[in-house]
C-alpha cells in the first residue's frame, strides 16, 4: 500500500523553497498543487511505460535547466542553479508517483540503465515523497544566504517530517529530547564548519597557492616571450584590413627601465578611464584623424586582460560592461569583464599615443654600457647627437646582417647580449628589441621595449586573422620627431621559422578552438533569445509528454508488443470455439491449457465436444508453438475445424 | 579476482547500513552526504546548515539505538520444502521471556550467505543490460548471491507482548531458486525514538529449507510407445528388496520351479501348492536430464525445470519414471507405483549442480545400458550437437519414443545436425509455452 506523506509537508516544503530561491510564488503554486492532488481522489493505473515517461520529462527538464544555466552563468554557477530548481524539474517523476494508483516508482523507472533489466533489483519500489521533501530542503539551502530566516524554517520543516516519520512504539518525550540535541548540535556544527573553512581558507592561501601571475606585465624577462611562443593557443582573433607591406602588431605593454636582466614598468600604474558617455565608446585618445577599425575578440583571464591592441589605437566599442584602465605607457588593461570578450577598435596607423620620453627611456645599464657605445660609436662615427631618424635607419641597417634563431635561453643579461651583438649575431625577438632600443640609447634617441602580438595568420575557417601564443613578439619604440614609433628590427624570416614549429595537433586544435569562439559568440550574440529557444523547446516537450500521459488513448506501448503477438495468435479459429464455449457456461480457467481445458469438460461431461475440438486444439497448438510451422494452412485447418464444430451443433441431431 | 573482494567487502558494508537504517535514516544519511558534496562553501548558500543537522540527526540517532538485548524465546515453523515462484507464509512463535513488556520490535531472518567461485562467476552469463554492468559485474555478482540465498524472507513486525506471553509471528518467503536455504536465525530489531536507526540483536537458531526447481504444467507427450514385459514386476523394477510379490495360490503343476513352493500352504491343505507371481507389463519412461553446463545460469534452470515438471506429469496410472541424471556419477530415479516418490526425485533435481562437459558420455553410456526397458524417453538437453544427437538416434533405433527438449538462451539461426521430429528449445523466458507444446 502506497504510504501518503503527512499533510502539507509536500506543499510547505515547495514554498519554502520558491521563498529561497526568490521564486515564492511559483513556490506556492506549485505547493497548492501538489497538495490538492495529494488530498483529491484522482488515481490513475499507471503502467511502466507512463512511469517512465514521467521520469523522462523530469530528466528532461533537468538537463534543459542544467544546459541553459551553464550556457548563462558558466559552469560553477550554471550547476549550481540548476540543483537550486531541482524541485521543479523533478517534479513530474512525484506529480506520477501521487496521482498514480500504485503511489509507488520503482528503480528501473528512475534509472536508464535499468529499464529493460530483468534483475529483481529494478523492481524494487521507491517512495519519492521524503527523497523530494530532503530535495527541496537541500535547494533552498543552495538558494540562499540569509541565515536568520532559513534555519527557524527550516528546523520547523525537517521537526515536521521527522516528527511524521517516528517509530509510533517510542515514547515522544524520547524523541522531542533526541530531536532538540540534534538540531543544537546541528546548528552548532554547521557554526563550526564555517569557521573552520575560513580559517583553513585563509591558511590555505598563505601556504599552498603561490601568488598569482602577474597578468598586468608590470615586468618581463627577457625569455618571457620565448616562453609563451612554445603554445599554439589561439589568444585573439581580429577582423579587419591589415595595413599593406608590414604586418600589423598589436601592442600590450611597454617598458621603460632595463636592469641587464629585466625590463620594467614605470610605476605610475594605471588610470581608470572615465565611463563611456554613450555607454559604447572608450576614448584613448584624440578621435580627430582618418582611422582604421578592427574587430578584436579573445578571453578574459577570470575578468581580468590586458587589450592586444593596434598602435596608435583611439577608441575602443562595444566592450562588455567592464572596468577599463590604461598606464602611461599605452597599455590597456580591463577588469571584471565577462570570460569572453568582442570589440571594435578604431586606431590611426603608426601614431603612437604616449607620454613624452623621461630619463629612463635614455639608460643603458652600466654593465652595457661599453658594449652598446662600441657598437653605437661603430654606427655613427661622429659624435655627438646623431638625427633620431637617421639612427633608427642605421639601426635598422646594422641588424639586417643578423639571422633570426629560435634558440629560446630565457638566460639573459650582458653575457648573453654581447654574445648575441658580436659573435652569434643570431637570436629571437627579444634580442632584438632589447639589443635595438639599448643601441638606440647608446646614440641618444629615447627608446623602449615594447610586446604584444604580430597578427599574420589567416584562418579559411574563422574568416578572420588569428593569433596564436607563438605569434608574441617584441619590438623596440623609439621616440622620433616628438612621437614614438615602432622599430621592429627582427628579420621577417621569424614567422615561417616559428611555424615550421608549429605542432601536428594543430589542426584539431583549431577546429576545436573555433567551435568554442562559435559558441561564445553565439552566447555574446544573443543570450536572451537563446532562453527564449530553450524555454519554448521545454514547452513543447512537455506538451507532447502531457498529451503522451494524458490524453492519448489508454494503448499502452508496453502492452503493444504483447498485443502483437497475441493478435497473430487471435487469427487461430481456435478462439472462436473457446468464446462460443465459454459462452455455453464452459470458460477455460487461466492458466489452464487448452488442452488441460478440453480434458476438464470432457470430465465434465460437456456435451459440446467432438474430434473436430480435439483436432482444432491440436491445430491450435501447432500453429502457436511449433516453430517454422506452414502457419496459412494452419489457420485455413483451424477455421475448417472450427466451421465443422459449429455445423455440427447447428445440425438438427445435435448431441 | 580482486574485484570479488571488494564486490564482498561492499556487499557486506551495504548490508550492514541496510539492516540498521529505517528509509527514514537513508533520506537523511543522503542528505547529508548530498549537502556535503555540495561543498561547504558558506559564503554561497546555506548548505552547511542542512549538513551539519542532516550529520548531527544520523550522529544522535546511531549513538541512540542504546543497549538493545531483547530475551525472547523464538521457535520457527517451516514446512519440509517450497517451490521456486509459489510463495508461503510460515509462522515463528515468540515468546517474551524477560520480565518486561516489550513493543516496537521486528522479526528478520538471517539467511546464511554463501559466495559464488570465482571461476563459475567469470563464466556467467550476464543478465545486466548495460555495458557497464556487464562489465564491472556487480549487479550480476548481486543476483548470482540472491539465487545462492535460495529464498527471499520478509521481516515483520513482532506484536507488543508482555512478560511470559507468547505470539504468532506470519512472515512471507519467496523461494527465489531451487536448492537449500540456511536459516542461521533471527535478527530482532528496534528503532531507536527518532527512527533513523534500528537497534539490532542477532539470535541462533539454524535450520535449512530445499527449495525444489520451478514446475510447470505439462502433458505427457503421447508416444504411442508399447508396455514392456518387466520381469519380476515392480518389486524387480525398483531394484530393491526380493522378488515376492504374488497374485494367488494354486496347485502345483510338474514343471514348477521348487522354490515356488508354498511351504506354509502345503502344510496346511497337505498338498503341495505354488505361488503365482503377476506377470507384469507396464510403460516405463527414461527422463534424462544432461547436467554437461559450464554454469548454473538461465538455460540450465530452465532445463531442470523442464525435468522437474516432467517428473511430477501424470503419466498414466501404472507408468514408471526414471530420472536419469550425471552428479559425481550417472544417478538413475525410479518413481512411480509407490516404488520412488516424486518428492524424493524433485529433492535430488533441487540439488542438481552443473557437470563437466566430459560427464555427457557417460549419461550416454548409463541411458543406453538402460534403454531395453524403456517405452519412451525425455532428454532435456544442454546443448544439441552431434553426440547428443548420436544418442537421440540410437534410442529411436531400438524402437523407444523420443521427445528432446533442449535448453538455449536462444534459439539459434542453423542447427546442425538437424533436430530430431517434434524436439522443442527451451528457452529461460518461454519454458511454460515450450512444455504446453504437444
Amino acid at each position: 500500500m502506497p504510504v501518503k506523506p503527512p499533510p502539507l509537508l509536500l506543499g510547505l516544503a515547495l514554498a519554502f523553497w520558491g521563498a529561497s530561491a526568490g521564486a515564492l510564488a511559483l513556490g506556492i503554486a506549485l505547493g497548492i498543487a501538489v497538495e490538492l492532488l495529494l488530498v483529491a481522489k484522482l488515481r490513475r493505473a499507471f503502467d511502466t511505460a507512463d512511469f517512465n515517461r514521467a521520469c523522462d520529462l523530469a530528466a528532461a527538464l533537468s538537463i534543459g535547466a542544467i544546459a541553459y544555466f551553464v550556457a548563462t552563468l558558466g559552469i560553477a554557477q550554471g550547476l549550481l542553479r540548476a540543483v537550486e530548481w531541482l524541485p521543479v524539474t523533478v517534479l513530474p517523476a512525484l506529480l506520477a508517483q501521487i496521482v498514480s494508483a500504485a503511489g509507488r516508482l520503482r528503480m528501473r523507472n528512475l534509472f536508464y540503465s535499468l529499464r529493460r533489466s530483468a534483475l529483481p533489483e529494478a523492481d524494487r519500489p521507491i517512495d519519492l515523497a521524503f527523497p523530494y521533501f530532503a530535495l527541496a530542503l537541500l535547494s533552498a539551502s543552495i538558494a540562499t544566504t540569509a541565515h536568520r530566516d532559513f534555519v527557524p524554517a527550516a528546523v520547523a520543516l525537517l521537526a515536521y517530517a521527522l516528527w511524521a516519520a517516528r517509530p509510533r512504539t517510542r515514547p515522544l518525550w524520547a524523541w522531542a529530547t533526541l530531536a532538540a540535541v540534534a538540531v543544537a548540535l546541528g546548528i552548532g556544527l554547521s557554526m563550526g564548519l564555517v569557521r573552520l573553512q575560513l580559517a583553513l581558507e585563509d591558511l590555505a592561501v598563505e601556504w599552498l597557492f603561490a601568488p598569482k601571475p602577474d597578468i598586468f606585465r608590470a615586468t618581463t624577462r627577457i625569455g618571457d616571450v620565448g616562453r609563451v611562443k612554445l603554445s599554439d593557443a589561439i589568444v585573439w582573433r581580429v577582423q579587419g584590413e591589415r595595413p599593406a607591406g608590414r604586418p600589423l602588431l598589436l601592442f600590450e605593454a611597454a617598458y621603460g627601465s632595463f636592469d641587464g636582466a629585466t625590463w620594467r614598468a614605470r610605476s605610475e600604474g594605471f588610470q581608470a578611464l572615465p565611463a563611456p558617455v554613450d555607454g559604447q565608446t572608450w576614448q584613448l585618445g584624440d578621435p580627430a584623424g582618418v582611422l582604421a577599425r578592427l574587430q578584436i575578440s579573445g578571453y578574459t583571464d577570470a575578468g581580468r586582460a590586458i587589450l592586444a591592441l593596434p598602435a596608435g589605437s583611439r577608441s575602443i566599442t562595444n566592450i562588455a560592461p567592464a572596468a577599463v584602465a590604461m598606464n602611461a605607457l599605452g597599455s590597456v588593461r580591463i577588469a571584471d569583464a565577462p570570460p569572453f570578450v568582442r570589440f571594435h577598435v578604431a586606431y590611426a596607423p603608426g601614431a603612437l599615443q604616449q607620454t613624452a620620453p623621461d630619463d629612463a627611456d635614455f639608460r643603458v645599464p652600466r654593465v652595457l654600457a661599453p658594449l652598446f657605445a662600441d657598437v653605437a660609436a661603430g654606427l655613427a662615427p661622429s659624435a655627438g647627437a646623431t638625427d633620431p631618424e637617421e639612427a633608427v635607419a642605421r639601426v635598422r641597417r646594422f641588424f639586417a646582417g643578423f639571422r633570426y634563431s629560435l634558440w629560446l635561453g630565457d638566460r639573459a643579461g650582458g653575457k648573453d647580449l654581447r654574445d648575441f651583438l658580436t659573435v652569434s649575431r643570431a637570436g629571437h625577438c627579444e634580442y632584438f628589441a632589447t639589443a635595438t632600443a639599448l643601441l638606440l640609447r647608446s646614440m641618444g634617441v629615447p627608446a623602449r621595449y615594447a610586446v604584444g602580438y604580430s597578427v599574420q595568420e589567416w584562418s579559411g575557417l574563422d574568416g578572420q586573422f588569428v593569433v596564436r601564443r607563438s605569434h608574441a613578439h617584441a619590438w623596440a619604440q623609439a621616440y622620433v620627431g616628438g612621437a614614438w614609433v615602432d622599430v621592429d628590427t627582427t628579420p621577417a624570416i621569424w614567422v615561417e621559422a616559428e611555424a615550421e614549429q608549429a605542432s601536428w595537433l594543430r589542426p584539431l586544435y583549431d577546429r576545436l578552438s573555433w567551435l568554442w569562439y562559435r559558441y561564445n559568440a553565439w552566447r555574446a550574440a544573443g543570450e536572451e533569445g537563446f532562453g527564449m529557444w530553450l524555454l519554448g523547446g521545454a514547452v513543447l516537450v512537455c506538451a507532447w509528454l502531457y498529451w503522451r500521459l494524458f490524453r492519448r488513448p489508454r494503448t499502452r506501448a508496453g502492452a503493444e508488443a504483447n498485443r502483437t503477438s497475441r493478435r497473430a495468435a487471435r487469427e487461430s479459429a481456435y478462439f472462436q470455439v473457446e468464446d462460443a464455449l465459454a459462452q455455453a457456461g464452459y470458460p477455460r480457467g487461466p492458466g489452464e491449457t487448452p488442452r488441460g481445458w478440453l480434458a476438464r469438460l470432457a470430465a465434465d461431461g460437456c456435451p459440446y465436444l467432438d474430434d473436430a475440438v480435439h483436432s482444432l486444439v491440436a491445430a491450435h497448438y501447432e500453429l502457436e508453438y511449433r516453430p517454422g510451422a506452414d502457419r496459412p494452412a494452419l489457420l485455413a485447418r483451424t477455421r475448417a475445424l472450427a466451421e465443422q464444430w459449429r455445423a455440427a451443433r447447428a445440425s438438427p441431431g445435435r448431441s | 579476482m580482486r574485484l570479488l573482494g571488494l564486490f564482498r567487502r561492499v556487499y557486506r558494508v551495504s548490508r550492514w547500513v541496510e539492516r540498521r537504517a529505517t528509509p527514514a535514516g537513508a533520506v537523511v544519511g543522503a542528505t547529508a552526504a548530498a549537502a556535503a558534496g555540495r561543498g561547504l562553501g558558506p559564503r554561497l548558500s546555506l548548505a552547511h546548515v542542512v549538513f551539519g543537522i542532516a550529520f548531527a540527526l544520523t550522529a544522535v540517532g546511531f549513538v541512540a539505538r542504546g543497549r538493545f538485548r531483547p530475551a525472547l524465546e523464538i521457535v520457527r515453523h517451516l514446512p519440509r520444502f517450497v517451490t521456486v515462484g509459489i510463495p508461503i507464509r510460515y509462522t515463528v512463535s515468540v515468546r517474551n521471556a524477560s520480565p518486561r513488556a516489550v513493543a516496537g520490535l521486528a522479526l528478520e531472518e538471517r539467511l546464511r550467505q554463501a559466495y559464488p567461485a570465482p571461476a563459475e562467476f567469470a563464466r556467467r552469463r550476464s543478465r545486466a543490460t548495460n555495458w557497464f554492468d556487464r562489465a564491472v559485474g556487480y549487479p550480476d555478482w548481486i543476483d548470482w548471491l540472491r539465487r545462492l540465498r535460495a529464498v527471499e524472507v520478509a521481516p515483520g513486525p513482532i506484536p507488543p507482548l508482555e512478560p511470559g506471553q507468547a505470539a504468532e509471528v506470519a512472515l512471507e518467503l519467496k523461494p527465489v531458486h531451487r536448492g537449500t536455504a540456511v536459516f542461521e536465525g533471527f535478527g530482532v530489531s528496534r528503532s531507536e525514538p527518532l527512527g533513523l536507526w534500528r537497534a539490532l540483536r542477532d539470535l541462533d537458531a539454524e535450520q535449512a529449507l530445499v527449495v525444489l526447481p520451478r514446475i510447470y504444467p505439462v502433458e505427457w507427450p503421447a508416444f504411442g510407445g508399447s508396455r514392456h514385459y518387466q520381469p519380476g514386476g515392480i518389486s524387480l523394477a525398483s531394484r530393491v528388496g526380493d522378488s515376492e510379490e504374488f497374485r494367488a495360490l494354486r496347485d502345483y503343476r510338474p514343471g514348477d520351479p521348487l522354490r515356488a513352493i508354498h511351504w506354509r500352504s502345503w502344510a496346511r491343505t497337505g498338498h503341495p501348492v505354488v505361488k503365482e507371481h503377476q506377470e507384469e507389463y507396464f510403460a516405463r519412461h527414461a527422463l534424462v536430464l544432461d547436467t554437461a553446463a559450464a554454469s548454473a545460469d538461465e538455460p540450465f534452470e530452465a532445463a531442470v525445470s523442464v525435468a522437474a515438471s516432467f517428473t511430477v506429469a501424470e503419466r498414466g496410472a501404472d507408468a514408471l519414471l526414471d530420472l536419469l541424471f550425471v552428479g559425481a556419477e550417472p544417478h538413475c530415479v525410479t518413481v512411480g507405483r509407490g516404488v520412488g516418490t516424486t518428492d524424493a526425485a524433485l529433492q535430488l533435481l533441487a540439488a542438481v549442480r552443473p557437470a563437466p562437459p566430459e560427464s555427457f558420455a557417460r549419461l550416454a553410456e548409463a541411458v543406453t545400458a538402460h534403454a531395453g526397458a524403456i517405452a519412451s524417453a525425455i532428454l532435456v538437453l544442454q546443448r544439441w550437437d552431434d553426440d547428443r544427437a548420436r544418442l537421440a538416434a540410437a534410442l529411436a533405433g531400438l524402437g523407444i519414443g523420443v521427445r528432446v527438449y533442449v535448453a538455449a538462451e536462444r534459439v539459434p539461426e542453423s542447427v546442425a545436425p538437424a533436430l530430431p521430429h517434434g524436439a522443442r528449445w527451451v528457452l529461460p523466458e518461454s519454458v511454460r509455452e515450450a512444455l504446453a507444446c504437444p
